[in-house]
């Protein structure tokens, strides 16, 4: 804990201009081998996604939420189109250099969590900014885990937490390398409803703070409501939920 | 799953159904190959080294000339042709006898052999029909009439092929030159130049008259089956001076290097199935946990357990079954390309592969599977229905000590059938079990310790990741060690073997010995000899007695008639006195001669013979010269190298001892074959000594040793190959979780960089921590084996300590990449999503 009054604070990497798109996606396709032969998942999909904006998008189980939140972050290569993640085009660059962009930009939380069984609370939370190279890791990461409540938990492995204080070393990992833009798939999916609120609470209040952007996977409509725009997918295709 | 509504006992059209669906989706991918695998390297080196072993043991019986032979002094009173007859062997009979041959003023003293129209039972003969013309290898004898000379009795003689040469009353003409007979190897001393004729001309000659001296050979080849009745027949009417010869008894530096070479490829075969279990049972443990969902799913659909153990039981068996028989048919083919790759280096025809290993590496598959597999199949009949709610409800091990006992047994027995050997088995089991729980608390304490080192991501990363599953990391980590020390083992004992041999007969062995060397002329031979530069292994005295009593009581009385002891007891000996102990000689117990002792009726005795008489320090032997005998002390025990081709004694006294009693001398020598117009200086200077050229001899016994350490080799590289195999089954076993790691890591912006550096870090601490283990396990394990099984020296391997951890990272480190490359290739969602 000595190290934080040395803390630098990190400011948010805000662009100039604040109303410029942060992730666009055009005419994007995947499609994916399977037995029966290859299955369209998205076809022709369009998105903007503006900075500081936070989006729903929403569907059927098996409509493809998974598959394009995987695109819009470049955890998988697209068949067709294009998606544009701070103006660079993910389908130019190898899986070394989309890596780069998402530690640089990316944060993510997962349904599962997905944290490392083999680190503590801390180290997992420190993960990203290790990766990134950032020296006092540490500090940061000891400030975020406290801003979401685990101070007293920072050296207790996965294994040892509930699932909601799991959640919540997986948020502490995805806001401690300030992201511009946060993917969160189903973060409550695992979860009991008290539990769940307390963490899209807690998701929402540090989106704010860091003026992150973003974007929401879910079938919880109640959930997708406290986001400022919902999309709907339906047969590859995002629409406007009315 | 729909298939499994009722609570109905799961049919083997149910388990087969599934069991190709589960291939389908690649569920028994790994188990299986993992299986094949196994089955495959232990056929391979059974096949291979049985046909091998079949055809040394064949090569050496050429060396004896059958596969049993029974030598006497006078003829045997049994019709022994018409016993083997009806016994279903092969018979022949030979005469062998000194006599001289003479062309004109030329005379030289020759071994005669007469053999009879079924010569050779074993092997080939060479001859030519001149000195420049090629030799040719036939399988039969001389016909009546007919003289076959070698080349330097034709040499001596002044003689070509085509000459008449006088044998007693009869005058031949040499028909062949004989270049080479299979069966030269029956004892030095009666290694004059040889001569050969038929049984038939045998009378005309006259030279057999009462008293002469005669050797009778009497010839068996057949099935062990039929030889081993017959040999308890032929000993139950032996006499003394009788004896009945086997590749053991008649070669021991020959039989040393056979038991060697067989213990060596069995303790191959043995390490190539315990890699192989090891193998299958980290692949059972990964399809066991990856079932778990299954189970529970089965469970909740209302199958008891005895239905599900008995379903995968099933499944088990039905793909043991396809994967050992596809292993012993790729084993078979396997074997084949060996042997044409080596068609140049193994003995010329190799008997065809037998069933015998085909059976053998079948049941190996069935015994492996059953005894490795086993217990972590059994944890999915204990899975709780309650996991289709609760992911985290693994079920426990199984606390029945009966189902660990009975893989135990099950494991212990297939060792057992590999090695053939109860001793082998169970120390190298006793001292894994011991050694595993030494090396398990000593692993468990290296990684703590590796944790608390402090370094950058990656080794933090790795050393973490190693501790994640302690019982996993430890599982793999002894996997990788006894996988290295088996590799080791087998590569240490190889090149140690090798060594061995190549030490018994050095470049410069002594390839001429000298003997009927009179007391008087040793001075003025000793002389010549240093004087030519001819290196010699010293000159013995050679005193013949026959042992007649033990502590006092008579020998005949004391050692039993099945004793190995009789065999001292049933001839003379040849004794000797020294005042230097050997080079190859080393004093076991007691003491060698002080300058006092001189005179003193002390002996020193061979170690074997001591074992076999029942006798040690102290204890007091009597021999007979003629009318003399001698008591006398035994103050030391030896060992000594009978295959170094020096003169060696069983006895030996101090000098003065044996004062007054007849004795010849004999010496050995190393000449190089372009000197060996020396020998006939050496020859003329001393006519009266008798010149023993061990050449062929030599040549025969190195072609052996050459062919047995081409074997070693290659077996070494299927149990090589096994070790891999090993290496990627348990890499295999981690790579779900490895795939999820990497995969999030990846998410995380960790690039491909960072991930190799983390997996291969990971991978080189664990083959360095295996390789410590590996050097441990083997230290004791060979301690063991050098001092038993192989009787070769044992002195602590301290490179190995350095070679055996650096190896381990390397090896492991290797394979470790290259086994995970999909953690770094796979796209990250795709396993995200997955797993």
């Amino acid at each position: 804990m000595t190290g934080l009054n040395n803390v630098t604070i990190l400011t948010p990497q805000t662009s100039s201009d604040q109303t410029t798109s942060i992730l666009a996606a055009r005419n994007l396709g995947k499609e994916v081998q399977a037995q029966q032969g290859i299955i369209s998942i998205l076809s022709g999909l369009d998105l903007d996604v503006n900075r500081g904006e936070s989006v729903a998008i929403l569907g059927a189980s098996g409509a493809g939420k998974s598959t394009l939140l995987g695109l819009l972050a470049g955890l998988d290569t697209i068949t067709s189109g294009e998606v544009l993640l701070n103006g660079q085009a993910l389908s130019h660059l190898d899986e070394d250099k989309r890596a780069q962009v998402r530690s640089d930009s990316v944060g993510f939380v997962f349904q599962n969590f997905q944290l490392l069984p083999a680190l503590t609370a801390l180290e997992n939370a420190m993960l990203p900014l290790e990766l990134k190279g950032i020296n006092n890791a540490e500090a940061e990461a000891l400030q975020i885990l406290e801003r979401v409540g685990l101070a007293s938990r920072v050296e207790h492995y996965p294994r040892q937490l509930s699932g909601g204080e799991q959640q919540r070393v997986a948020i502490a990992r995805a806001f401690a390398s300030r992201p511009q833009l946060l993917f969160a798939d189903e973060p409550t999916g695992n979860l009991d409803q008290h539990t769940g609120e307390k963490i899209i609470d807690l998701l929402f209040q540090l989106n704010e703070e860091q003026h992150t952007t973003l974007i929401l996977v879910t079938h919880d409509i109640r959930l997708a409501e406290r986001c400022q725009r919902r999309l709907e997918l339906t047969d590859g295709r995002l629409e406007p939920m009315l | 799953m729909s298939t499994i509504t009722t609570t109905r006992s799961p049919t083997v059209s149910l388990a087969l159904k599934l069991l190709w669906r589960e291939w389908r989706g690649g569920e028994l991918r790994l188990l299986l190959i993992a299986l094949m695998i196994a089955v495959t390297a232990s056929c391979a080196v059974g096949f291979f080294t049985d046909r091998v072993e079949r055809a040394l043991v064949r090569q050496a019986t050429e060396f004896l000339g059958a596969d049993l032979v029974l030598r006497t002094s006078r003829a045997f009173p049994e019709n022994l042709r018409a016993e083997a007859t009806q016994r279903n062997l092969q018979y022949s009979e030979q005469l062998v006898f000194p006599s001289m041959l003479i062309n004109g003023e030329k005379m030289l003293l020759s071994s005669v052999k007469v053999v009879d129209d079924h010569y050779p039972l074993k092997g080939e003969v060479k001859v030519s029909t001149g000195r420049d013309q090629v030799a040719k290898v036939i399988k039969q004898g001389p016909s009546s009439g007919e003289l076959w000379l070698e080349p330097r009795v034709l040499e001596s003689l002044n003689m070509e092929v085509g000459d008449s040469v006088e044998l007693g009353a009869s005058v031949f003409t040499v028909s062949q030159m004989l270049i080479q007979e299979p069966d030269r190897g029956g004892g030095l001393f009666s290694l004059q130049p040889r001569a050969m004729m038929h049984q038939s001309d045998i009378a005309a000659t006259e030279v057999i008259q009462p008293g002469s001296r005669i050797r009778y050979r009497y010839l068996f080849n057949g099935s062990e089956a039929d030889l081993e009745p017959f040999r308890d027949w032929l000993e139950e009417r032996l006499k003394p001076g009788e004896r009945i010869l086997d590749i053991q008894r008649e070669s021991p530096s020959l039989g040393t290097t056979l038991t060697r070479a067989q213990s060596y490829l069995n303790l191959s075969g043995l390490m190539a199935v315990i890699m192989a279990g090891i193998a299958i049972a980290m692949a059972a443990r990964r399809y066991s946990e990856r079932h778990y969902d299954t189970a529970a799913l089965l469970r909740c659909f209302g199958q008891p357990q005895r239905h599900i153990l008995k379903l995968y039981s099933l499944q088990l068996m039905m793909a043991g079954t396809l994967a050992s028989a596809a292993g012993v048919g790729l084993g078979w083919m396997a074997q084949y390309i060996l042997v044409e790759l080596l068609s140049g280096l193994v003995p010329g025809t190799l008997p065809g592969p037998g069933l015998v290993p085909a059976l053998v590496g079948f049941c190996t598959g069935m015994l492996v599977l059953a005894g490795f597999a086993l217990p972590p199949l059994l944890r999915l009949s204990d899975v709780t229905p309650l996991r289709v709610l609760r992911r985290d409800l693994s079920p426990l091990p199984r606390s029945a000590w009966l189902v660990y006992g009975l893989s135990a047994l099950l494991i212990l027995m297939l060792l057992w059938a590999y090695s053939r050997d109860l001793k082998l088995t169970l120390v190298i089991a006793g001292i894994g079990s011991i050694g595993a729980l030494i090396l398990g608390v000593l692993a468990w304490i290296l990684l703590r310790s590796l944790v608390r080192i402090p370094g950058p991501l990656a080794w933090r990363l790795a050393s973490k990741n190693l501790l994640r599953h302690p019982r996993d990391s430890l599982s793999q980590l002894f996997a990788f060690g006894i996988t290295l020390a088996a590799m080791a083992l087998i590569l240490i004992v190889r090149s140690d073997l090798l060594q061995s041999w190549q030490e018994q007969l050095p470049d410069q062995a002594p390839n001429n010995f000298l003997i009927n060397i009179q007391p008087w002329q040793v001075e003025e031979l000793e002389g010549y000899l240093d004087n030519k530069q001819i290196p010699h292994s010293g000159v013995y005295p050679m005193v013949r007695g026959r042992l007649s009593h033990i502590n006092g009581q008579e020998a005949a009385k004391t050692i039993p008639e099945q004793s190995p002891g009789r065999r001292a007891i049933s001839r003379e000996l040849n004794l000797t006195w020294s005042d230097t102990l050997a080079a190859d000689n080393r004093i076991l117990e007691g003491r060698w001669w002080q300058p006092e002792d001189q005179g003193k009726p002390y002996i020193s005795l061979e170690r074997d013979l001591a074992r076999d008489l029942g006798v040690g320090i102290g204890d007091k032997l009597r021999f007979s010269f003629g009318d003399r005998s001698v008591e006398s002390e035994i103050i030391s025990l030896r060992s000594l190298d009978w295959g170094s081709l020096r003169p060696n004694f069983y006895v030996i006294y101090p000098p003065g001892a044996l004062e007054g009693l007849p004795a010849n001398f004999i010496t050995s020598f190393y000449l190089p074959n372009d000197r060996s117009a020396e020998l006939n200086q050496l020859i003329q200077q001393f006519p009266t000594l008798t010149l023993l050229e061990v050449d062929r001899l030599l040549a025969q016994i190195r072609s052996i040793i050459e062919q047995v350490s081409i074997a070693v080799e290659y077996v070494l590289m299927f149990v090589l190959a096994a070790g891999i195999t090993v290496l990627f089954a348990a890499l295999a076993t981690s790579i779900d979780e490895r795939l999820q790691e990497g995969a999030l890591l990846r998410t995380l912006g960790g690039n491909s960089k960072t991930l190799r550096r983390m997996l291969g870090l990971e991978f080189l601490l664990m083959g360095a921590l295996a390789g410590i283990l590996a050097a441990l396990l083997d230290e004791a394990v060979s301690f063991w084996l050098y001092q038993q099984l192989f009787k070769l020296e044992y002195n602590p391997n301290l490179a190995l300590w350095l070679w055996s951890p650096l190896a381990g990272a390397a090896l492991v480190g290797c394979s470790g990449l290259l086994g995970t490359r999909k953690v770094i290739k796979q796209s990250p969602l795709k396993v995200l999503r997955e797993l």
